[in-house]
């Protein structure tokens, strides 16, 4: 039995990770800002003094929105990940796989290209990712009972489906309107403001927190739903409430900040190498280990390079050596 | 023994296939009529000209000021929405439309239009050659950055005018807009960097990408932010970056899309963006004024809207609006067309 | 814990699986169900713990019926431990034990220190307390086996349902686990397990019930209901039954063993 002093290195360590890498990501920057400066300027700025310069504008406005989203998205991705994974018994899903992403993809497609003026994009991509979800479910609960396997083969359908579309949409659209549609799915945590944040914060925070309570839940269903029913669970409706929670956490973060790929497959995966599959740490420690991946993916996306390099890009080159790392570690956990 | 003589077969056809396949698509079209060498490279035979296809803006505003927009009979989507085009030939509206650029042609829409003759861009090898293998018609790439050039080149005014027969009015073109550019260029060349204005140039859709090379500004005497002598042949044309990159390159000068969404007002109303010195000094314009590509008169116009505001002591005689209306009249014939532009999309000069 | 069933019917698809099938169980007693493959012994466990529902018919614990039980009781009740289970992420073994306590979390809930105790005390009748911190998928078949028993102990049920409890197990855990059930038999548990071998049968249950078809064809204790005949209208086999009675071989109680004709040979 992990002993209290131990338990508690590791809550600080969940808490202290993600902390120094925000500090990092932070103090990284293209504005020549002296990091020494930052803690004052913080100090200022949360008592109120604005002094109008362009350093207290680059803290405030630019950097802090951007590492504060990197960390929504990457706690986001990272927990869902690892919920998804464990529900549906398949450590290869993400919460892409059950059509969020090429659904936001569509929304945000269709409102570039027509100009639809009464939604924003973020709105029609917000709702488009909830219709795919509702989608994906909907077919798995009439076609298999909303088993595993049943709600991964619907997400790949509802997901191809939606591709399909988005491409359709990108060969009417206007070469321009192309563009911009590419450029709203990329990864755009360049050009994350304050409103993003503000506007996805609370639903991330509903579905992170939602999915930790329900933690033992979910260790209990990913050793088979025969069982989880004879301990007394209503497996059908607690898998749905954790795909829901996770649906709108995943979607809200996409809306905000683009489809960011890979962090949601390598962070949960990093954080089962790294710590185990111990039931009551591996959900906090997949959103610590996300939003700190993440971080530290975007401090080198945004100052590696002259132009700025999707983070996606970064996550996977900084992710996949250290993944097989860890993987050839660990193999014989799994029995190889 | 059964087995063996399946797969042999198989292999048989395999292979047969293929080799016909190969044959029928390296095919060209009959090499009958005038030889081109088009901007890939490819040589092609154009028997005649009279029904014209353009899958590519460019093209499509080339043959209009050439004076042989009658014998359009098929174009793209963004040639028919094209702002200048427009205005200049409201008839673009009722040409048949065919398909997008990058997006799949409807190929049996542009069979059935009988033409002679296809125009498209240089991007797309592959397509083109398929293009010409299934109708048999003559495909032609060309646009205003070549592969491998980063300026201008009015090359592709050489190229469509020999092969509609409008040689004469392409070299008047091509002359009138070359000689144009050169007033301005004897001038900004001259001007040493530590007297040019670093500018920052707005792609029309994402305030925050940017390309390494822009031609104009560095025609209208300017220092373009984003260009990174290592860097900006390798990059492709769009690049991302971040608001805070900008307030650290603090340009003089921004440049919005003319006929994008953002204004001039939404910069200096947004925060964020004040401690640039060029919102700071209020100079940001609304200026570029490609579509797809770019127009051929807009090289040279924006070239004027560049060096007056870059150097407006240098370029204190030149109304851009007078000047730039007399460059669409010599290219399109069509008068106060500038004008009108800048009054419809809100140009800034 | 008296386990009533009456007139249980079953259908996989449209091929019968339980017919009309009645008995009662006392309490307190480790009654094994006999029968060749596909006779619906594990269609009979399965009901009996509502993971299958039936097409007709009622199951009553102590009077109540067991479908209108609500599941998080049930579950505090009755303990189900499965013939084959295959493991996705590598646990702890303790961890995959103390599972067994959900039926006493709310859904908000992880267990606690306590949970955590109980879930240790399960390994203990097993003699499992040094797999506590291994991973279940570095574990044996027979080992896995014994850890679900665990966890289905942990739940503190009055009932334990087992699906083939000793397939997969060597000589040796088959005998840890037989004695094992008919000791928490002896201290008030309900015991149902399917069991292929008539001699486990015969050596460890209170009372065994015989299937066939999806039919009851025998309930009784067992040197009554396993004999020659029995034996050859269930597997079609030849048996010869050995007696041993009080006094004979350090034998305390009156036991009956099987063996097949064709080995006497």
């Amino acid at each position: 039995m992990a002993s209290r002093s131990s338990s508690v290195s590791f809550l600080l360590t969940l808490i202290a990770a993600p902390l120094l890498a925000l500090v990092l990501h932070i103090c990284i920057g293209k504005y020549p800002l002296n990091p020494t400066l930052i803690p004052s300027l913080f100090v200022k700025g949360l008592c109120g003094i604005s002094e109008h310069n362009p350093e207290q504008l680059v803290l405030f406005n630019i950097r802090l929105p951007r590492a504060i989203m990197a960390v929504l998205f990457g706690a986001t991705m990272g927990v869902t990940g690892a919920s998804l994974q464990s529900i549906l018994k398949n450590p290869l899903l993400s919460p892409y796989t059950l059509g969020i992403s090429s659904g936001a993809a569509v929304g945000a497609a269709l409102s570039l290209a027509f100009n639809l003026g009464v939604f924003s994009t973020e709105a029609s991509a917000f709702t488009f990712a909830l219709l795919a979800t509702f989608l994906t479910l909907t077919i798995s609960r009439f076609r298999g009972g909303l088993s595993p396997v049943t709600i991964v083969l619907a997400g790949i359908i509802v997901t191809a489906l939606f591709q399909g579309v988005l491409t359709l949409i990108q060969i009417i659209a206007q070469p321009e309107n192309v563009s911009a549609i590419v450029g709203w799915i990329a990864g755009r945590l360049n050009a994350v403001t304050w409103n993003h944040v503000l506007l996805s914060a609370p639903l991330a925070f509903v579905g992170m927190l939602g999915i930790l309570l329900v933690r033992w839940r979910i260790f209990v269903l990913s050793m088979g739903d025969e069982e989880a029913r004879a301990l007394g669970m209503d497996v059908v409706k607690e898998r749905l409430v954790v795909i829901v929670l996770a649906s709108l956490a995943v979607s809200s973060v996409v809306t905000a900040a683009g489809v960011i790929g890979w962090v949601c497959l390598i962070a949960p995966h990093l954080t089962r190498l790294m710590i185990g599959s111990d039931p009551k740490k591996l959900l906090p420690a997949s959103l610590s280990l996300g939003a700190t991946f993440l971080l530290i993916a975007d401090a080198l996306a945004k100052s590696v390079w002259v132009y700025e390099i999707p983070v996606g890009v970064v996550a996977t080159l900084v992710g996949a050596p250290l993944f097989l790392y860890l993987l050839r570690r660990s193999m014989h956990a799994y029995g190889v | 023994m059964r087995k063996l003589w399946i797969a042999v077969l198989a292999i048989i056809v395999v292979v047969a296939s293929c080799t016909i396949g190969f044959l029928m698509l390296g095919r060209p079209a009959q090499e009958v009529g005038v030889k081109v060498v088009d901007q890939l490279g490819r040589e092609v035979y154009v028997k005649k000209a009279e029904r014209i296809v353009s899958l590519w803006p460019e093209a499509t505003r080339v043959l209009f000021a050439l004076g042989v927009g009658d014998r359009v009979i098929g174009v793209d989507s963004a040639s028919r929405t094209c702002p200048i085009l427009t205005r200049a030939f409201p008839q673009v509206a009722n040409i048949t439309d065919v398909g997008s650029v990058g997006g799949t042609f409807d190929i049996e829409k542009i069979a059935k239009l009988r033409l002679d003759v296809i125009f498209m861009r240089t991007d797309d090898r592959e397509l083109a050659e398929s293009i010409q293998a299934k109708l048999g018609v003559p495909v032609i790439c060309a646009r205003f950055n070549p592969p491998g050039k980063r300026d201008w080149s009015y090359d592709i005014i050489s190229i469509i005018g020999t092969i509609v027969g409008k040689k004469e009015r392409a070299d008047q073109l091509r002359a009138y807009l070359e000689g144009k550019l050169s007033e301005i260029t004897k001038i900004t060349s001259a001007i040493p960097d530590s007297e040019k204005p670093r500018v920052y140039q707005a792609f029309a859709h994402d305030l925050l990408k940017t390309q390494a090379w822009v031609s104009e500004i560095m025609y209208g005497g300017g220092i373009n932010v984003a260009y990174d002598p290592q860097r900006a042949t390798s990059m492709g044309p769009w690049i991302s970056v971040s608001l805070e990159q900008i307030i650290a390159w603090n340009p003089d000068i921004i440049i919005l899309h003319g006929f994008g969404r953002w204004k001039p007002e939404d910069l200096y109303n947004d925060p964020s963006w004040q401690p640039i010195k060029a919102v700071k000094e209020r100079k940001v314009y609304k200026l570029t004024m490609g579509w797809t590509g770019w127009d051929p008169a807009g090289t040279v116009v924006q070239t004027m809207q560049c060096a007056k505001i870059f150097h407006p002591d240098k370029f204190k005689d030149l109304d851009v609006e007078a000047e730039a209306n007399k460059v669409f009249k010599f290219v399109y014939g069509v008068d106060g067309l500038y004008t009108r532009l800048k009054k419809d999309y809100g140009l800034s000069i | 814990m008296i386990i009533t069933v009456e007139n249980l019917t079953f259908y996989y698809d449209s091929i019968p699986a339980l017919r009309d099938v009645s008995v009662k169980i006392p309490c307190g007693k480790l009654v094994i169900v006999l029968g060749p493959n596909g006779s619906g012994k594990t269609t009979f466990l399965k009901c009996l713990c509502r993971l299958l529902r039936p097409k007709a018919g009622y199951v009553y614990f102590d009077d109540q019926l067991v479908w209108e039980m609500d599941p998080k009781f049930f579950a505090q009740q009755v303990g189900y431990v499965p013939q084959i289970h295959l493991p996705s992420f590598p646990y702890r073994v303790i961890d995959v034990v103390v599972s067994g306590r959900t039926p006493y979390l709310s859904a908000l809930e992880v267990p606690s220190k306590k949970d955590y105790e109980v879930a240790r005390r399960a390994l203990e009748p097993i003699g499992c307390e040094h797999l506590a911190e291994r991973l279940y998928t570095q574990l044996s078949g027979g080992e896995l086996r014994l850890v679900l028993i665990a966890r289905a102990l942990a739940q503190e049920p009055k009932v334990l349902l087992l699906d083939e409890p000793t397939s997969n197990l060597d000589f040796k855990n088959k005998i840890v686990v037989m004695t094992v059930l008919r000791d928490l038999a002896k201290r008030g548990l309900s015991i149902i397990a399917t069991e292929h071998d008539p001699n486990i049968a015969a050596m460890f249950s209170d009372e065994v019930m015989l299937m066939k078809d999806g039919k009851i064809v025998a309930y009784g204790e067992p040197h009554e209901v396993i004999s020659e005949d029995t034996m050859k209208s269930l597997y079609g086999v030849d048996v010869e039954a050995i007696s041993l009675s009080d006094g004979d071989n350090n034998c305390n109680r009156k036991l009956k063993l099987i063996i097949p004709r064709i080995a006497l040979q």
